[in-house]
């Protein structure tokens, strides 16, 4: 187990956000947090790395809990990509290379530069090195992002809304690449997202937020249309297409 | 591009250079630009004959007298002070994520004016004249100092907490740092109002800011603080290089996204207390030297710091030599030709947009 999570809460001044959350996330994993707008996905992934810290509840990474973890050690542990990329005057190079800053100690060392090397090569990004990242594309941040996550060399990456402002070519790449290195590599990946279809495609395991809390949880292929309609008051209906599973909304039950 | 066996590659190591080069060629025009201040002013001395007196090699009395006791002090305090005042822009701009932050857009440096006028005036902290070099002498330079870096540290927490509860846009700080900078120029003229006749000339010279009447005493005090504050801005440059990234990507990063932003606002701050306490307000290094830098090198803080410190540098001091020259055999204060020069920049970042 790389991710258990224990009765955690948290609420912003008054208003509570998460209560009663608990669940753990296995090697060799990608799972994906699912429920409607502000039901508190983004506020669970940032509790999971200590960008916000939990009024109560533990969070353990790998048996460790991270309230005992320093901020730069935490960075070793877990990786984060944020769902909005800021953009500055700095090329992708300098940008993935602040992805080993946990592990720079005083000067970037040989051994650093093969990782980043290892990630440019994997992801395909050498022709967008010295691109500076104001001028690059929402796909091409993303990339870089995620490079910069992978070239922080944790075990679980949290990423919050990866394909949000991405056409389906960039979609289709990079869950298909963030999918394609937790296998290879067996370290595991949280993310939050919103399209049902793209999650039930490139998931393996579903988290349902509801009511401020967690509503269910388990494999992929265990999501139900009584699920869907319950979390988000849709009336759905999931067929199977070539194999894969197809959510297709049949009518707004409040509405109705 | 590639770097195989941990090298650094061919194309990266002359993007690099670039930069280097910038950095190295502007240090060179500085050295220039620090003997032209020397050799220029009422009395003309030769490149040769300032290069003779600074070895102590010098036959002149009056060459001796006036580089060790007029102009070297005020050739270097400008270099201590453009560096301060842009290394204090280059750093607010980046841990504010915005381009249009220095400490005159944010209302700090008018705030470290009233607590060194404050401090000066009714806790008796300095000797006031009404002379522009010499409007005012400060007896007790910690005492200034604090009571300026206290003003200033209450205007950067606001700044900070506005930032932090409505966002750092542009428009946001620049018409918070114009809500603040308004205060505390009503609270100097407050004093203004209050004040005796020899006190109320010395501090509307003071506003002026000069490097002129900065001595020896003045330049060892200011650059001991500013040194130390430089040296923690350049140690901290990955540290700004994560936050431009975005506060959450930093604090993911292992970044200790809120200590470091107060801390480099303390530090800025200080910087202008201590620069503004000594030789009064300075507008517009802060915002005009490191936009350069930006356009030339971009963003990337490992080599933005020291290229707008020696920018910072190199502008006050041209400034400075235009301000001793322009109106011979009178003085200008060179604070009117820095806003002559950034108000224009300030102007073209809103017209032009101030994407970062």
């Amino acid at each position: 187990m790389i991710l258990k999570v224990n009765d955690l809460a948290f609420h912003y001044k008054s208003h509570e956000t998460l209560k009663n959350v608990s669940f753990s996330i296995q090697r060799g994993e990608t799972t994906v947090i699912l429920g409607p707008n502000g039901v508190g996905k983004t506020t669970l992934l940032k509790c999971l790395n200590s960008i916000l810290t939990p009024q109560t509840g533990d969070i353990l990474v790998k048996d460790k809990n991270i309230r005992a973890m320093d901020i730069k050690q935490i960075a070793k542990e877990i990786s984060y990509v944020a769902q909005k990329n800021e953009t500055a005057r700095i090329t992708a190079f300098d940008a993935i290379l602040l992805g080993r800053h946990p592990h720079i100690r005083y000067k970037t060392s040989p051994d650093d530069l093969k990782k980043v090397d290892a990630v440019i090569k994997r992801l395909d990004l050498s022709h967008l090195c010295l691109k500076y990242l104001d001028q690059m594309s929402g796909g091409e941040l993303q990339k870089v992002s995620i490079a910069r996550a992978l070239v922080q060399q944790t075990d679980l990456l949290l990423l919050d809304e990866p394909t949000s402002s991405l056409d389906l070519k960039n979609q289709t790449d990079i869950l298909g690449l963030i999918r394609h290195i937790v296998k290879g590599h067996n370290i595991a990946a949280v993310m939050t997202m919103h399209d049902l279809n793209t999650a039930l495609r490139y998931a393996d395991q579903y988290l349902f937020l509801k009511d401020k809390t967690i509503y269910g949880a388990g494999k992929i292929n265990e999501i139900s249309s009584k699920m869907i309609e319950d979390v988000y008051g849709v009336k759905v209906e999931i067929v199977y297409h070539k194999g894969f599973p197809v959510v297709i909304p049949i009518e707004n039950l409040k509405a109705a | 591009m590639h770097f195989e066996n941990g090298e650094i590659s061919e194309e990266y190591s002359a993007y690099i250079r670039k930069k280097t080069v910038f950095i190295f060629l502007v240090f060179i025009a500085l050295i220039l630009m620090i003997v032209t201040s020397i050799s220029l002013g009422a009395v003309h001395i030769g490149f040769i004959e300032v290069i003779k007196t600074l070895l102590k090699n010098s036959d002149s009395r009056q060459f001796e007298l006036i580089i060790w006791n007029i102009r070297l002090p005020q050739t270097l305090t400008a270099v201590v002070a453009g560096a301060g005042l842009a290394s204090s822009g280059a750093v607010m701009q980046s841990v504010l994520r915005n381009p249009l932050a220095s400490p005159f857009t944010l209302g700090i440096a008018h705030a470290a004016a009233f607590g060194a006028a404050f401090s000066v005036m009714i806790l008796g902290t300095g000797v006031m004249a009404s002379s522009l070099n010499d409007a005012l002498n400060i007896s007790n330079p910690v005492v200034t100092l604090s009571s300026a870096f206290f003003f200033s540290m209450v205007t950067a927490c606001i700044i900070t907490y506005i930032s932090k509860i409505r966002g750092s846009s542009p428009e946001i700080m620049v018409l918070t740092g114009i809500a603040l900078g308004s205060l505390f120029m009503a609270g100097t003229m407050l004093l203004q109002f209050f004040a005796d006749d020899v006190q109320l000339a010395a501090m509307v010279f003071w506003t002026f800011g000069d490097v002129a009447r900065a001595d020896w005493k003045d330049f060892y005090f200011l650059s001991g603080v500013t040194l130390c504050l430089l040296l923690y801005f350049l140690a901290n440059t990955k540290n700004y290089n994560a936050m431009d990234m975005g506060d959450e990507t930093a604090k993911g990063l292992g970044v200790k996204v809120e200590i470091v932003r107060l801390s480099a606002m303390m530090a800025a701050s200080l910087a202008t207390s201590v620069i503004i306490s000594f030789i009064g307000i300075i507008s517009f290094i802060g915002l005009v030297a490191p936009h350069i830098v930006r356009r030339v090198i971009g963003d990337d803080q490992r080599f933005l710091m020291p290229a707008s410190i020696l920018v910072g540098a190199l502008i006050l001091l041209s400034a400075d030599i235009v301000a001793r020259l322009v109106l011979l055999p009178h003085v200008l204060p060179v604070s009117i030709f820095t806003s002559f020069l950034g108000a224009p920049v300030f102007i073209y970042l809103i017209i032009k947009g101030y994407k970062k």
